[in-house]
């Protein structure tokens, strides 16, 4: 009896005092109504339920009693024999020694030790009597009755023992016997009052749910009552709202505990998975499980169930090594796995720890690169952490054997996936030969969340904490100096990290306040997706509130940036803005950009890629003029008065070298006159500046105004140029626009020895180098990169020439491809060079492409390119060739 | 206009509009347009739009409809015609699975009765933008009333 498990009987206890209040009313029902199987099998059904139950428990009596009582049911139900009252009396007796009997196992804890063999016997003689005559007769009925008087007074003379016995030991206990009585009586009611059957209420989950979601209502409704009660000044409609929040509260929390559930009912289902587990795989595992009694939602706990299960089962099966192993290692031969589940910082914790041979990052390492799911460059570059990670990659399985435990589809991936879309997380620490820990955060509930009310224009958003790392604030100078640009994205330090930075209002594309104005402060939220940490910059920061999330109708379910919608203190409604959805789709849009533009031009012939972007400035004859973006490494605004002179060369103090500031107007010959030489004179403007880097050396661009970028439209026309320093004409913006031909201008300014010995030293390569690339801009600009270097440079319009030229010529060094391009792309470039049984057919390839996603590198390597790399980034474009054709 | 004249089949359908003969009539444009009575909700003047990034086109933002977030669809952008420049607008809410909506049209006219003897299949001339949204026509004493279709109408991706 001690021995069971108090889970088990309290469920039990439930169960049957439920089946047992509604079993007397139904039997008196089917007395009037005899034809009625269906109640009559639901009877049946639970005497059947009672009877195994009682037996699994080993409550020998009601067993004893249920069972005698079901073969009379039986037979009843197979109409051998009809129902009579006489027989009804002797069920309702039986029924109530089974509710005697629980009671006291309730309180007690066991049966008691009364004897109920005579409701055995009187079913037994109905059982006898039916053999013989199919019907009861009346002298049975007195019979019985007395019998059933006899127990009563047997009853009755029990409990007035009692009642005897206590008063006895209350000897100094002065007042009449009646009220002594009472006393003694009353907290055994009041004890049986909180029993298990009256403190528990079965309730529909639909139901819980509405009640949640109601709840969900009035929190809103609260919040606004709320805010409306701050405008308004009233003390009394403070005080009222402020009670009116109390209470809320309240209603929220109890409400959400409704719903809540310990987690060891999925646990526990744990030890038999293990069992199991260990047994077919030969192995030894004890699974010890702490903190059951951690409460979690019920949808949650259903939503780590498989989750959680797949992680023990990777815990045995590629965790726990065979005994034999283990013995050999020096650790003892049964394996070890914990659970543990703990709250912690308002989510709830689960741990499952194996003592197994623990996750080796160089097999890890190893298997990444060798599925080509990452380079060994990426893998060189990551943390320990970082590469235990992987083995939560789509397409990474580490067992080497698959077993039907494991490598059945439902990969490590799924388990993170599965977790995280609960708002979970799971971190991995593992100790090889020691073993390894998953530890899994899960949100104590979903429908409710904490999050941060951001606004920018005039659009309200939602972010919820779990995703929120930080806040930083920037003003003033700081905008300029900790917000950096690498071409035009945009970047901040974070205490030595530099994480991207977007800013919501051109992600979303939505009106903000600032837009136009020069920023006089910024609001970063920095997030945390899936461990990709990133900055929003955001117009304000509003507050934090628990806002109620509610989904998008189906309609808009593909719009991954937002998880939801919820409705704010004012009534309106805030999107919630989903931190990974958003990353993705911001990504997303950037590679977009350029396949948009594709698309639109296919059909002119030098179809544009975005590398044909330009930025606009005026120069002093208030022409417009054009220079490559890709040559832009940032744009600059100087005062006056930072500008120093040595000679006819100014100079501006950049970073911690003398930057040389050009002058565009005098290096074109050009009419008007460049702000530089207006500078002598005032002492305050400021100095608009493009800041390009040629052979590692600054140049400072001056400018008149920097307008805009622009994506040139068609080709470069180049026989146009009528001066030295103009690289060709372009229309853009419905203007015809002359290109600044930057290489150009840089080498005829007559400056410092310096930059021209580096030319002379980076002259030392030689090689022959075919750039194939469609863009007549950016074919122009490579080649003159890698001719400055040394190189000699043969071009081509696309793939199809790209080979023409291979099959005549007798060799180049290397080829620099782009992969946009029209006929025959770089894909098909590589593949038909490699696959061709051709003299080039190893020659090294570099591929060239605006964005690089790490799909796009894997892709890349595996179809033969030697590198893919950021077209944008020309240094790592020429250290590359340099490294390839080196001599 | 007699739409006899376009070539049109010209038998009764009965099977979709068995359960039709109270139709919510309303007007966009020039046009008038109906679903089932038992598909509406409710009507609703003018709400203060959420917009959402990002979001296609026809749908102009979200509702807060008592609690409840409701996706506010332009039919005359989703049917292709010029937008409205004026705010004047009426909100017919319906409900779709879990998700509830809000069709922006121009004017709601009455609860029109309609007898299945007047339906005809959805003109096969009609532009394809709108023919795909419409289940048939009702040919009333003055105009034509088109049936609109809410499942394709809802169920439209882009």
């Amino acid at each position: 009896m001690a021995k069971i498990n108090p889970d088990i009987l309290r469920d039990f206890l439930l169960e049957s005092f439920d089946a047992l209040s509604s079993i007397s009313e139904e039997l008196t029902n089917y007395e009037k109504n005899l034809k009625d199987k269906e109640l009559l099998n639901s009877i049946f059904r639970k005497v059947h339920t009672l009877k195994g139950s009682s037996s699994f428990l080993g409550l020998k009596k009601i067993q004893e009693i249920t069972h005698s009582a079901e073969s009379i049911l039986d037979l009843i139900r197979e109409d051998v024999i009809s129902l009579n009252s006489e027989m009804i009396d002797v069920f309702l007796e039986c029924f109530d020694a089974c509710n005697e009997l629980l009671k006291n196992i309730e309180m007690n804890g066991e049966e008691t030790t009364k004897d109920y063999s005579s409701i055995v016997n009187k079913f037994s003689a109905i059982l006898e009597k039916c053999a013989s005559k199919p019907i009861g007769i009346k002298g049975e009925d007195t019979r019985i009755h007395e019998e059933l008087l006899n127990q009563k007074t047997i009853e009755k003379l029990t409990i007035t023992e009692e009642v005897m016995t206590m008063k006895q030991n209350e000897k100094e206990m002065t007042k009449p016997q009646a009220s002594e009585v009472e006393p003694s009586v009353e907290p055994e009611a009041a004890a049986r009052a909180n029993g298990v059957t009256d403190s528990v209420v079965r309730v529909n989950v639909h139901l819980l749910d509405k009640i949640m979601n109601i709840v969900g209502e009035l929190v809103l409704n609260r919040n606004q009552i709320l805010q409306y009660a701050n405008i308004i000044d009233s003390s009394e409609l403070n005080r009222l709202a402020q009670q009116l929040n109390i209470i809320t509260s309240e209603l929220q929390n109890d409400v959400m505990t409704t719903r809540m559930q310990p987690v060891g009912s999925v646990l526990s289902k744990f030890e038999r998975i293990v069992r199991d587990l260990s047994r077919t795989q030969n192995k030894q595992v004890k699974l010890d499980i702490f903190g059951k009694d951690t409460e979690l939602d019920k949808t949650l706990l259903e939503a780590i169930r498989d989750p959680l299960t797949h992680l023990i089962r990777n815990s045995i099966d590629h965790g726990i090594e065979i005994p034999s192993v283990r013995k050999s290692r020096g650790k003892n031969e049964e394996g070890k796995i914990q659970i543990k589940s703990y709250h912690e910082g308002g989510q709830v914790t689960i741990e499952i720890m194996d003592d197994g041979n623990g996750i080796d990052p160089q097999k890890i390492m190893n298997k990444a690169i060798q599925k080509g799911i990452l380079t060994q460059d990426q893998v060189s570059k990551m943390s320990t952490r970082q590469i235990l990670n992987i083995i939560f990659m789509p397409g990474f399985s580490t067992a080497e054997q698959v077993t039907n435990i494991s490598g059945r589809g439902v990969g490590m991936d799924v388990v993170k996936s599965n977790i995280e879309k609960i708002g979970g997380s799971v971190d991995i620490i593992s100790n090889v030969g020691e073993g390894t820990t998953f530890k899994l955060k899960i949100p104590l509930t979903l429908a409710i969340v904490p999050a941060l009310v951001i606004q920018d224009g005039k659009e309200t958003f939602a972010i919820p904490q779990i995703s929120l790392v930080e806040l930083v604030r920037l003003e003033g100078d700081e905008i300029k100096d900790k917000l950096e640009f690498l071409h035009d994205a945009e970047f901040f330090r974070l205490r030595g990290n530099l994480i991207p930075i977007f800013r919501l209002s051109a992600c979303l594309k939505i009106e903000s306040n600032k837009t136009e104005r020069v920023y006089d402060s910024a609001n970063i939220v920095i997030l945390n997706a899936e461990g990709r940490v990133y900055g929003l910059i955001v117009d304000a920061i509003l507050d934090t509130e628990e806002i109620v999330v509610k989904p998008l109708s189906k309609k808009l379910k593909k719009l991954t940036l937002f998880a939801g919608a919820t409705i704010m203190g004012d009534g309106r409604v805030a999107l919630i803005i989903d931190a990974l959805g958003f990353f993705n789709s911001v990504d997303r849009e950037h590679g977009q950009k350029a396949d948009s533009i594709l698309v639109t031009e296919q059909d002119v012939k030098d179809y544009a890629s975005e590398n044909q972007e330009v930025l606009l400035c005026s120069l002093g004859d208030n022409r417009n003029y054009a220079i490559p973006l890709v040559l832009v490494n940032r744009l600059e605004e100087f005062k006056s008065n930072q500008v120093e002179w040595t000679g006819e060369q100014a100079l501006i103090k950049y970073g911690n070298t003398p930057m040389p500031l050009i002058n565009l107007e005098k290096s074109l010959k050009l009419k008007g006159n460049s702000i530089l030489d207006s500078v002598k004179d005032t002492e305050d403007t400021t100095i608009p500046c493009v800041v390009v880097k040629i052979r590692d050396q600054v140049y400072g661009l001056i400018v008149d105004e920097i307008k805009d970028i622009a994506i040139s439209e068609g080709g470069i026309n180049s026989d146009t140029v009528d001066r030295k320093g103009l690289l060709g004409t372009i229309f853009a913006s419905q203007k015809t626009i002359s290109i600044l031909d930057i290489h150009d201008i840089v080498s005829m300014q007559r400056l410092g020895k310096k930059s021209q010995n580096e030319v002379s030293t980076t002259k030392k390569n030689s090689g022959k180098i075919l750039v194939i690339d469609d863009s007549p801009l950016y074919r122009k600009i490579l080649k003159d990169l890698f001719v400055e270097s040394g190189y000699e440079v043969f071009l081509a319009n696309n793939g199809k020439e790209g080979i023409l030229f291979l099959e005549g010529q007798q060799s180049v060094d290397l080829v620099v491809v782009d992969i946009e391009m029209p006929i025959m792309n770089g894909w098909e470039f590589c593949s038909s060079i490699r696959s061709s049984n051709k003299k080039f057919a190893k020659i090294p390839i570099v591929a060239v492409s605006t964005r690089v996603s790490v799909e796009d590198r894997e892709k890349g390597v595996s179809s033969g390119f030697s590198e893919h790399l950021e077209k944008l980034n020309k240094d790592e474009v020429l250290k590359t060739v340099n490294s390839y054709v080196s001599h | 206009m007699n739409i006899d004249d376009n070539g049109a089949v010209k038998e009764t359908v009965k099977s979709v509009v068995s359960d039709v003969n109270q139709l919510c009539g309303f007007k966009i444009g020039s046009g008038f347009y109906a679903i089932s009575v038992l598909e509406v909700q409710e009507v609703i003047k003018p709400q203060q739009l959420t917009h959402v990034p990002s979001a296609p086109d026809f749908v102009t933002g979200l509702i807060n409809l008592r609690g409840q977030i409701v996706t506010a669809i332009s039919l005359r952008c989703l049917f292709g015609l010029e937008e409205d420049k004026t705010d004047d607008h009426m909100n017919i809410i319906v409900r779709s699975g879990e998700s509830l909506y809000a069709l922006m049209v121009d004017e709601i006219l009455d609860v029109i009765d309609v007898e299945d003897s007047t339906f005809e299949k959805t003109p096969e001339t009609l532009d394809e933008k709108i023919r795909k949204f419409i289940k048939g026509v009702f040919k009333l004493d003055h105009q034509l009333l088109i049936l609109l279709d809410l499942q394709k109408i809802l169920d439209v991706e882009n």
